[in-house]
């Protein structure tokens, strides 16, 4: 569902995504790991295409982001960290003009449910500065699911949200994964990751340096017991790279 | 501990310059900002310099010199009336200049409270320093040296008041720590003195006034200078303003001993002035606190939605369709971004607007003037509105660029994107200029109605000779004229739309799409680049234009067939074409443009 092949991204003599390739099925959630600066979020900016790659590809549902980028686009779906609104739309707003730009024919049903499962029903009418900042990825996370995108790419998606808004969201993500929805969940909160991922991307300097189940990379990094959790396995391959 | 807060404003603004600096390695930022830094030194550096580093007065007209005397007494009145009325209100605000982030900071910090004054007095400072040297540098007369000296005694003036302003703000907190009954006589004696002060300012100032009327009364204006310079000051009023002579001296003492023995005395009244603010026992930090989150609010571009009632949040222009063009829900957008209120109602409520413009001055038999002066303001949006259709709404890809990345995951096509940004501005700029000649046929025809209903022949004809030499008589000719004017002003609006827009993407880290960027020389070199191409353009692209119309004109001669006003809505089709023909070239290049554009470095690393 999302083949990222050989993705390369520049800046001047800085190379801040040097050559990562990974793929994601269908139904499956792979979680994105790496410490600050490894270049997680400018990955999942050029797989969605903000910012252009150097080199590279990247599919979405089969389409080429850089030759059809409409079909891929369509099929996709973006979390990004910071969630930055509109600040003269209210929340129905922001559902109304995702649903007409992404061609959502039940918008209007598909968002007020979206907004009654995320606990926004009573914001319908609140502008963007009348939100906490748990309420605006909550919308982010609704105009995210309102054209039901075949593949969600999700940064940090958890903050800012009470205990019982996480539980929920977590439950939102199995859910459409268990639809068939490819998702990427970039994360510092490795117990997250552990959770809900099947599969683990370690990022470093914009290089990927595990890719796997837990399984998977627990025995890839030498040295670690057969319990270790990802925290240990991450601050291996850190640590690693660093020496 | 000041030294490491002054560091940290010097650190702040070091990081902003080189951040300027490094955008400079790229072309197309060094132009704006070698046009930019060039104007200012060709209009404002230049003159400066090339006047000689002197002390001399400017060698005014005679007249104006006598006056000097005058001027320094008028403004030392000024001055003693003004400075000491705040200290009858019992409230005031304290008015540091400390940013929230910056308050949480300084107060958390191992700093005497006296630090944190001393650095809030100092941030304040550079605004008190630009507001007292800019007139007298700019605009000031005489050399360089006279100017600077100037500038300093207006700011010993504007550093006095600015400080007393601050202990008089530090002064009425105080009143609210204190046992009540201290700070009521507190307040009853400080509002009996002043009361006091100001009944005897009256009384001198009674006779004076009436001096100075009498005096002037039918005096020729010529020898209104003499008259104010013979009139004579009571001697009470000569002794209630001295101080405010003394305050203002260093203004008008010129240059040499004579400034710094006007400067000395109120140097020392500052310093003064400034211990018993930074001594002050005031409880500032909570109030400081709250005057910042208040600015904080006050300054965010988001206050206004927050006042939007909860019916007029479900108002929107007109209402999308489930499926269609994806361009006309970035219109929808954008027009959301301006205003919540329904086209249709907002065109029932300029048409009821037309027919009172028509019909009131009419009924209420007001002179024929009135329809004049609602025709001239009626041309004012035709002409300015289209014009400024890129740099009026803020409603097109500059706001868009705050929200890169929302906007460019969105399934549009480059076009189809840049097109909606393009279009949502010139509506709005079209709709004005419809608008405003709308105002003008209705004041024509209000003009007319008024001379059947008053019999008053009106003056108010646009075309007077239209019959003669259009065929038509000349209210329908105003109104073909009009018919002509209109496509011209959509295609203007567009054109203007179109090129702001390719800007925008060609220098987007100049753009105002947050607070801070739209600030320092390279920002205005950019505005200056801006609006010159933007008039360059414009006139290059009439150039077509004028062929055109002048071709079907030249034509219809050669062919010998007379002219007729009917042939005004042809010659604007043909004016507007070539402007819609380069707005749509330059939409092309803004799409490609929108497609190449890498917003890491431009917008994304530069910090929202």
């Amino acid at each position: 569902m999302i083949e990222v092949d050989g993705l390369v991204k520049t800046y001047g003599t800085v190379q801040a995504v040097q050559g990562l390739s990974l793929t994601v099925r269908r139904g499956e959630i792979l979680g994105l790991v790496g410490p600050n600066g490894a270049g997680k979020t400018t990955t999942l900016r050029c797989m969605t295409g903000i910012i252009p790659p150097t080199s590279g590809r990247v599919r979405i549902a089969g389409f080429d982001l850089m030759e059809q980028p409409l079909e891929a686009k369509r099929r996709l779906a973006f979390v990004p960290d910071e969630p930055r609104l509109f600040d003269y739309l209210t929340s129905w707003d922001h559902l109304m003009i995702t649903s007409r730009l992404y061609g959502v024919s039940d918008g209007a049903a598909r968002a007020k449910l979206l907004l009654d499962e995320l606990e926004l029903g009573d914001r319908r009418d609140a502008y963007p500065s009348e939100l906490s900042r748990g309420m605006k990825q909550k919308l982010m996370v609704a105009m995210a699911l309102l054209h039901m995108p075949e593949a969600i790419l999700l940064d940090e998606p958890l903050t800012g949200l009470d205990p019982a808004a996480m539980r929920r969201m977590k439950t939102r993500i199995q859910t459409s994964a268990a639809s068939g929805v490819a998702v990427i969940l970039s994360s510092h909160m490795l117990h997250l990751v552990e959770e809900l991922c099947e599969r683990v991307v370690v990022v470093v300097r914009g290089r990927k340096v595990l890719d796997g189940t837990l399984e998977e990379i627990r025995h890839a990094s030498p040295g670690l017991g057969g319990d270790a959790d990802l925290e240990a396995i991450f601050m291996k391959a850190v640590e690693s790279d660093a020496g | 501990m000041i030294r490491v807060l002054v560091r940290l404003q010097w650190m702040q603004l070091r990081g902003r310059v080189v951040r300027s600096i490094r955008l400079l390695r790229q072309p197309k930022y060094l132009v704006g900002f070698l046009v930019g830094a060039g104007w200012m030194g060709l209009w404002v550096v230049r003159p400066l310099l090339k006047s000689k580093l002197n002390f001399e007065s400017a060698q005014g007209s005679a007249l104006g010199m006598e006056l000097v005397p005058a001027i320094h007494r008028f403004a030392a009145l000024v001055v003693t009336i003004a400075l000491p009325l705040p200290w009858l209100l019992p409230w005031g605000r304290l008015g540091f200049p400390f940013r929230e982030s910056e308050l949480t900071m300084l107060l958390q910090a191992p700093l005497t409270r006296r630090e944190v004054i001393q650095y809030g007095l100092l941030k304040s400072e550079v605004g008190v320093l630009l507001s007292a040297f800019v007139l007298p540098l700019f605009v000031g007369g005489g050399g360089l040296g006279a100017r600077l000296l100037m500038g300093c005694g207006t700011w010993i003036l504007f550093e006095f008041w600015h400080l007393n302003g601050k202990w008089r703000a530090l002064f009425n907190l105080r009143q609210t720590e204190i046992p009540a009954a201290l700070a009521r006589s507190r307040r009853l004696a400080l509002t009996i003195g002043l009361t006091a002060f100001y009944g005897t300012l009256l009384l001198a100032l009674k006779p004076f006034v009436a001096r100075i009327v009498g005096a002037l009364d039918g005096a020729d204006y010529r020898e209104v200078v003499t008259h104010l310079k013979a009139v004579t000051w009571p001697p009470l009023l000569e002794a209630v303003s001295t101080p405010g002579r003394w305050l203002t001296a260093p203004i008008f003492a010129g240059g040499g001993i004579a400034f710094v023995l006007a400067a000395a005395p109120m140097l020392l009244a500052i310093l003064a002035q400034r211990e018993v603010v930074l001594r002050s026992k005031a409880r500032f930090e909570e109030h400081a606190l709250e005057h910042a989150t208040k600015e904080q609010a006050r300054k965010s571009p988001t206050r206004r939605f927050a006042r939007i009632s909860s019916r007029t949040r479900s108002s929107r222009p007109f209402e999308i369709a489930r499926r269609g063009p994806p361009e006309v829900a970035l219109v929808w957008k954008n027009a959301v971004r301006v205003s919540r209120a329904r086209w249709v109602r907002v065109a029932y409520v300029g048409s009821a607007l037309l027919l009172g413009i028509a019909v009131l001055p009419a009924l209420l038999k007001l002179p024929d003037l009135t329809y004049g002066v609602l025709a001239v303001i009626g041309a004012v949006p035709i002409f300015i509105l289209p014009v400024l259709a890129g740099m009026t709404w803020n409603n097109d890809l500059r706001t868009e660029l705050a929200h890169i990345d929302l906007v460019r995951t969105w399934p549009v096509s480059a076009r189809r994107f840049v097109l909606a940004e393009v279009v949502s501005p010139a509506i709005l700029s079209f709709a004005g200029a419809a608008w405003g000649a709308g105002v003008i046929l209705t004041s024509l025809f209000g003009s007319r109605l008024r001379e059947a209903l008053t019999g008053q022949r009106s003056h108010l004809v646009l075309l007077p000779r239209a019959a003669e030499f259009m065929g038509v008589e000349s209210g329908l000719a105003t109104v073909l004229l009009f018919a002509s004017i209109l496509p011209a002003a959509a295609a203007v609006s567009f054109f203007s739309s179109a090129l702001q827009n390719v800007a925008t993407l060609w220098v987007p880290a100049w753009m105002a799409h947050s607070a801070d960027r739209s600030q320092g020389v390279a920002a205005f070199g950019q505005r200056m680049v801006l609006s010159a191409a933007l008039g360059l353009a414009l006139m290059l692209a009439l150039i077509p234009s004028a062929l055109l119309v002048g071709a079907a004109v030249g034509i219809q001669w050669r062919l010998g067939i007379p002219w007729s006003a009917w042939e005004f809505p042809l010659w604007g089709v043909l004016a507007a074409a070539p402007l819609f023909a380069f707005g749509w070239s330059f939409v092309q290049v803004a799409a490609r443009l929108w497609e190449r554009l890498d917003p890491s470095q431009e917008i994304l690393e530069l910090g929202r």
